[in-house]
């Protein structure tokens, strides 16, 4: 057995912008938050290049102040700052480098997320190797490569969207933490392997329009799967997101040995935030208490609708589940007889 | 200065590099030999050669007096046994090609389990802005900026790694200046915009209702996009785009080549995008 294994708490991750999301997203469900935050001087320097995954405007928490307040409000649940860009224009690695070294020291950040390589090798240098949370955009996705960054010390990989449960379970080592994406917000593509911006508008909702020569209706149903992945654009008529979805694989990832479950969205409003971590809260209780996938997928249709996304299976994040009638059932339940025994 | 061929084919014919590019490129490389044929994938694990070919491949580099360099790409556990299969059989029977790591697990693996193998960091560990519907906006050649990867640089240094590999992006200064000892390697003339799991090529090759998308992620594949390469426009940029397996190329424009091409050591010329 994976010694990971042994504490098997399951932590809902949960997006913010401000101090005042912080009470409510803790009473639904959180456990920890991240966040996005620029340093001061950064739009006077690189203008509109972004330090993170989302537009700092839209996204972001407005200044360190602001983040202090939300630290505040936190208490003892951890807060956590995205820096995961995955490039950055010149000089501004050694400005991020010395930024996230003061939020660590000295504004009780509890840790950074990271993806570019440059700006991670510099925290390390400096010492902050275990409150650094590798980025899902590392692409970790086999058990070597969790074991070379666990070798450089970060105390955290951040697995990709696009892995099957079976293969996070042969991502999962002993000896650093693992995070999955929970719900909402997908990516057609490999997000690490994506070297467009979205700054520049978002790529892949038009791939594929130009193609010819494919069989008929294919285009049609990319792009009904990249309007799901888009959270269909909308949501129920209850107030809960209609975006990709892992909550029934909780047992799953829990029995892989994943212990933080993202949720996804810094830019939603706080009812979206709010719906979303109710939802994975949930789920992680249907999972604390023994319940499986099938118990908290109804559990799930019958609060947030929507059920012919999960019957169907449209907007899966970790679609091996249910693969065939009653075998994602079978595997999950596998995987916990090896971990109980 | 030194050139490699990417062919489209394994068994593809052996031509000068200058029949993979325009003539204006073409001038504006040096007379150098051509040192190195390229082979497998950098985009995806299914379509990594079997033992026979692979073997085949290198028989024909050596036959030529060239060296052999294997490509890989992101690997899951299942790729990584395939590649750890794949070396095994060949180094049984004596071969040792270069291998282009795209994972850090492949490196890991390659450095546990086949230390004589000479390692070189493929173009995916770059993760540079390479958006088509971008222009360059970097300052022009004297002020490259070489710091970028000056981290990963050392650390491939480090850890026995050879050479470093990329494609042209828009922020020229990758390759860096040439001290870290790395060969530095330019791929051209296509550059990769975007690549994924959720490929369109297994979905159009796979019966209605199985094998899409989302549910495909799990299903295998017969990698029917082999020698597959099919244009496409979009509306958002003028640049004709090429989807070779479950990657989008485009060629790089001239001045994103030239601004590298004065970074390299080493240039690999592609037929054709391949994934």
């Amino acid at each position: 057995m994976k010694t990971g294994h042994k504490d098997r708490t399951m932590k809902i991750l949960s997006p913010l912008r401000n101090a005042s999301e912080v009470g409510p997203l803790a009473d639904a469900g959180a456990d920890e938050f991240y966040c996005g935050l620029a340093p001061p001087g950064w739009k006077q320097k690189f203008g509109a290049a972004w330090i993170n995954r989302r537009h700092p405007d839209s996204a972001g928490v407005l200044n360190e102040q602001a983040l202090l307040e939300i630290i505040a409000a936190a208490g003892s649940l951890p807060v956590h700052v995205a820096l995961n860009s995955p490039h950055y224009p010149p000089g501004a690695v050694e400005m991020l480098a010395e930024f996230g070294a003061r939020l660590l020291q000295d504004r009780g950040v509890s840790a950074l997320i990271v993806a570019d390589m440059d700006l991670l090798l510099a925290l390390i240098d400096a010492g902050h190797a275990a409150d650094l949370h590798l980025s899902s955009l590392a692409t970790v996705s086999n058990a070597s490569s969790s074991r070379f960054f666990r070798g450089l010390g970060v105390s955290r990989i951040i697995l990709p969207r696009h892995l099957t449960l079976s293969e996070i379970d042969q991502c999962v080592v002993d000896g650093v933490g693992f995070e999955a994406f929970l719900i909402n917000d997908g990516c057609v593509f490999e997000e690490g392997l994506c070297a467009t911006t979205h700054d520049a508008g978002t790529f892949c909702l038009a791939d594929g329009d130009g193609l010819k020569d494919m069989p008929p209706g294919l285009l049609e149903r990319y792009a009904f799967w990249k309007w799901t992945q888009n959270n269909c654009g909308c949501s129920t008529s209850r107030g809960f997101p209609l975006g990709p979805c892992g909550l029934c694989a909780i047992p799953g990832l829990q029995a892989a040995g994943v212990r933080s479950l993202k949720v996804v969205g810094r830019e939603a409003s706080l009812e979206r935030k709010l719906a979303s971590v109710k939802l994975a809260a949930m789920a992680r209780d249907i999972a604390r208490k023994g319940g499986r996938a099938e118990k908290i997928r109804e559990s799930t249709i019958a609060l947030r609708g929507g059920a012919s996304l999960c019957h169907e299976a449209h907007a899966c994040y970790y679609p091996d589940l249910w693969n065939s009638r009653g075998a994602g059932e079978k595997r999950v339940r596998s995987v916990q007889m090896r971990v109980i025994t | 200065m030194e050139y490699g061929l990417r062919l489209a084919t394994l068994e593809g014919a052996l031509k000068s590099p200058g029949d993979f590019c325009d003539d204006e490129l073409w001038a504006r490389c040096s007379d150098a030999p051509l040192t190195a044929l390229y082979f497998g994938s950098e985009f995806c694990q299914e379509l990594l050669p079997g033992i026979k070919e692979a073997e085949a491949f290198c028989s024909r580099c050596k036959e030529h007096d060239l060296e052999a360099v294997l490509l890989t790409p992101l690997l899951t556990h299942k790729g990584l046994a395939r590649l750890t299969r794949l070396l095994d059989g060949l180094t049984s029977k004596g071969w040792f090609p270069a291998v282009v790591f795209n994972d850090w697990g492949a490196l890991e693996l390659l450095r546990n389990s086949f230390p004589c193998i000479p390692l070189r960091m493929g173009r995916l560990m770059n993760r540079g802005l390479r958006d088509p519907r971008l222009e360059m906006r970097a300052k022009g050649p004297e002020g490259e900026n070489v710091k970028r990867g000056s981290g990963i640089r050392k650390l491939a240094s480090s850890l026995g790694v050879s050479a470093l590999e990329s494609d042209a992006d828009l922020e020229p200064g990758y390759l860096g200046a040439g001290s870290s000892g790395l060969q530095r390697t330019l791929h051209v003339p296509f550059t990769f915009a975007t690549s994924g799991r959720n490929c369109l090529e297994k979905a159009a090759a796979t019966s209605t209702g199985k094998g899409l998308f989302t549910r495909g992620l799990k299903s295998g594949c017969k990698a029917p996009c082999r020698g597959i390469c099919r244009p496409e426009l979009r509306q958002d940029t003028q640049k004709q785009m090429w989807r070779a397996g479950n990657t989008l190329f485009f060629k790089a424009p001239p001045e994103w080549i030239y601004r590298h091409l004065a970074l390299a050591d080493r240039v690999v010329f592609h037929e054709q995008a391949m994934p």
